[in-house]
């Protein structure tokens, strides 16, 4: 047992050590932002896709937002994508249409597999773009990210490219401060460390886009896959393209304001992960086209959801192994050693949210860190849940589009 | 049991202590707003310049200088007690005893029609004219806005923005800190040094009497061999790559170490290298240009644009990146530009650009 549970602190120790370098690294390291400053160009035509399914509450405000964008009109296509919605969301569009000839070309989605990737999938055969961008419903784009989010283009060796996503609605209540913080570490952190070490930032299916002809010579979006995003991330790397993460390329979002959504979309998110780790760990292990960082990083970031269940497996050894005895070292060592792993890897991922709030120039909002425990308990045990229910050989395969509530009733930005 | 009492309140204590800011901060949020993104912030380099228009036309209006005399000039306070002058037709910016002792002029100044400035001055407020503004040797301006053009002397100093609804035109061997931009064209002198400049044509150093003298023959069609991936309209090699000279090339290329491009080849697409990139003389590339490393343009080569390198950027004489139906963007820590060199756009060093002082042939 001892053996199993040094394992699990060995695996730990590892992504807590992975943390650690990606804070250092934000904190002190050398920041990349190479295609920040191409404000001038020749842009190529683009496609942004609104991916929209019961959206009446969100989506006139990005269209509004992505009609007023600093981009060529007779090079950006405006397509929502509106998949099978029951509320009013066509009407909205189609109002928008009416109100802007040309603009916007609305893909009203009635019939197919459900799901965002099957509904882009269908949405990409329309257009003939070289770059597509995607955006969820309830974005709200600023005037100058369309160009920042496809300058990286112009290097003919990024097939995707990412913003970064900041909460709108952070002041309702805990739960929204707690996501504001996590996505503060998410992004400023953790993909800008890997953007800075050359590694694999991830293409997080909104807010970002993708080169049309990289997307195609990797197969195209999958329909049967939870998470898109993690999918063609993993499927370009494979195919020699790379990510670029765009750190001030910031769009706002409205994150989910119940517990209940939230555990869902953590649940998805870790399911549609798990699923691309099935796919691709062997792949990327053996393809020689992508360099050792990139693989060693993609690896670890394949097996990112799978280290809530194994955390978890360590606790309960941890217990079971204090209670049976069956401990192979003893005295102040085994006490160090669980006071350090307890406390420098279990939660490591806390480093990171401070040096984000630091590094966003936050003051008060750091206070709230403790709570974030409560987040983490929460997420560790959703994500192991959806871990497990994986493993379960009777469970439906369906894809579904598990609808994220919308709140928003108020104005769209301070 | 007692004591097991203590102990389990004595632990409550201390799990809820560490809680205690974090309630505090739940209850009153006082950061609980969303992050600030500038939602219609697009990078445009005139923003400073619009801005302080801006400012100018609510701050006095406008009106003031139409109606300023003729051949005088009028000074006073603003709102926020700073001074200012309205500098009339044939007229020259006042300056105060102490002033020209020290060489400095503290007020806002704004004219009517052109505008000359006394050379060796340091200006520390933001000048505007209605005409022209035409400043002489070894002056320092903190920030100028014409309505026609700007031409300033040789050892001038921008320290923070200059724009001209024309043509601006800086001396040798002068300083911009901060971004100059014009509607017509910009010419930064030989031995100056620059950060930001935009304008739909720029030239840099003086320029050339002659163009290119050696004659290629045409060039050939060249299909490459040794990708290691083909797929998605790029050719992606390991290691170096040299493309030959007088090749052409239609394809985007990736290449994992080093790219050369000899001389009078052309690519037709877009290159990156993870290693440097050299372009031999009069080579073309119709498309972008990206490395983290160095990339050299040798004389008289060309390139659709944008150019991105994370460290270093040379261009010899005769370069020419975008062109006026197509400018585009240069952007590097370091730029270094040979006398000749002519850009369209933007030029971008985040830690210095120059301008050689050398003689053009």
């Amino acid at each position: 047992m001892s053996a199993l549970l040094y394992i699990v602190a060995g695996i730990v120790a590892i992504y807590a050590l992975r943390h650690y370098w990606f804070t250092l690294n934000r904190l002190f390291g050398e920041q990349r932002h190479p295609y920040i400053d191409i404000t001038i160009a020749d842009w190529p035509a683009t496609t942004v896709f609104i991916a929209a399914h019961n959206e009446e509450k969100v989506i006139t405000h990005i269209l509004e937002a992505l009609l007023e964008v600093d981009y060529p009109a007779d090079k950006l296509t405006i397509m929502p994508v509106n998949d099978r919605s029951k509320d009013r969301t066509r009407e909205i569009i189609d109002q928008f249409v009416a109100r802007y000839p040309g603009r916007i070309k609305p893909f009203h989605r009635t019939e197919g597999k459900p799901g965002k990737a099957a509904a882009l999938m269908d949405a990409t055969k329309l257009v003939s773009t070289p770059i597509i961008l995607v955006f969820d419903a309830d974005y709200i784009p600023g005037q100058g990210l369309i160009k920042q989010l496809v300058a990286p283009f112009f290097d003919a060796e990024v097939g995707a490219v990412m913003g970064r996503v900041v909460p709108l609605n952070v002041g309702t209540n805990l739960l929204t401060r707690l996501l504001d913080l996590e996505r503060s570490a998410g992004y400023q952190v953790d993909q800008q460390a890997r953007m800075n070490l050359g590694l694999v930032p991830q293409y997080g299916g909104t807010v970002g886009g993708v080169r049309r002809s990289a997307l195609e010579a990797v197969g195209g979006w999958r329909d049967d896959t939870l998470a898109e995003d993690t999918d063609v991330t993993y499927r370009l790397l494979l195919g020699g393209w790379k990510m670029v993460y765009q750190n001030r390329s910031e769009c706002y979002e409205e994150v989910p304001e119940t517990w209940a959504m939230r555990v869902r979309q953590i649940m998805r998110w870790a399911k549609g992960h798990n699923q691309a780790m099935a796919r691709y760990t062997w792949a990327l292990f053996c393809n020689r086209q992508v360099s050792v960082a990139e693989r060693l990083d993609g690896l670890a970031l394949l097996g990112i959801y799978v280290i809530a269940p194994i955390l978890l497996a360590g606790w309960i050894l941890a217990i079971i192994a204090f209670y049976i005895g069956d401990v192979s070292l003893s005295g102040i060592m085994i006490m160090l050693s669980l006071a350090a792993y307890s406390t420098m890897g279990n939660f490591a991922a806390f480093f990171e949210i401070a040096a984000a709030t630091r590094l966003d120039g936050s003051r008060n909002r750091i206070l709230l860190l403790p709570f974030a425990m409560f987040a983490f308990l929460v997420s560790l045990i959703s994500v192991s849940r959806a871990t497990f229910s994986q493993l379960n050989p009777f469970k439906s395969g369906t894809v579904v589009w598990d609808k994220t509530e919308r709140f928003r009733t108020g104005p769209t930005a301070p | 049991m007692s004591a097991f009492i203590v102990l389990l309140l004595l632990a409550l204590v201390l799990f809820t202590l560490p809680l205690l800011p974090a309630v505090r901060e739940l209850v009153r949020k006082t950061d609980a707003t969303p992050l600030s993104v500038t939602r219609d912030h697009n990078q445009d380099i005139r923003h400073f310049a619009r801005a302080f228009y801006q400012d100018m036309l609510t701050g006095m209006g406008r009106l003031t200088l139409i109606r300023a005399p003729a051949q005088t000039t009028q000074h006073g306070r603003l709102a926020d007690g700073s001074r200012f002058q309205v500098v009339g037709f044939r007229s020259l910016p006042l300056m105060t005893p102490r002033e020209k002792a020290r060489a400095t002029s503290d007020s806002q100044i704004l004219s009517t029609a052109t505008l000359t400035l006394t050379p060796g001055v340091s200006y520390s407020k933001a000048i505007y004219s209605e005409g022209n503004i035409r400043g002489g040797p070894s002056a320092r301006y903190f920030a100028l806005l014409g309505r026609e053009d700007i031409q300033l002397g040789r050892n001038s100093v921008i320290t923070d923005w200059a724009q001209a609804r024309s043509n601006l035109v800086i001396g040798q061997h002068s300083k911009i800190h901060g971004r100059v931009a014009a509607g017509g064209s910009i010419d930064i002198g030989n031995g100056s040094h620059f950060k930001r400049a935009q304008a739909p044509h720029l030239r840099l150093g003086q320029p050339l009497a002659t163009g290119p003298t050696t004659q290629f023959p045409p060039r050939q069609s060249l299909t490459l061999a040794g990708a290691i991936n083909s797929a998605g309209g790029r050719l992606l090699f390991d290691g170096d790559l040299r493309i030959p000279p007088g090749a052409e090339v239609v394809t985007d290329l990736v290449v994992r170490g080093n790219l050369y491009i000899g001389a009078n080849a052309r690519i037709v697409g877009a290159v990156k290298a993870h290693g440097r990139v050299t372009l031999e003389t009069q080579a073309v590339v119709d498309g972008s240009v990206v490395s983290p490393d160095l990339i050299i343009f040798g004389d008289f080569c060309s390139a659709r644009g944008p150019l991105i390198s994370e460290t270093k950027i040379y261009l010899a004489k005769g370069t020419v990146i975008g062109s006026m139906k197509f400018p585009t963007t240069i952007t590097a820590p370091t730029i270094v530009a040979e006398p000749g060199v002519t850009t369209h756009g933007t030029l971008w060093a985040r830690i210095d650009g120059e301008v050689l002082d050398i003689a053009a042939p």
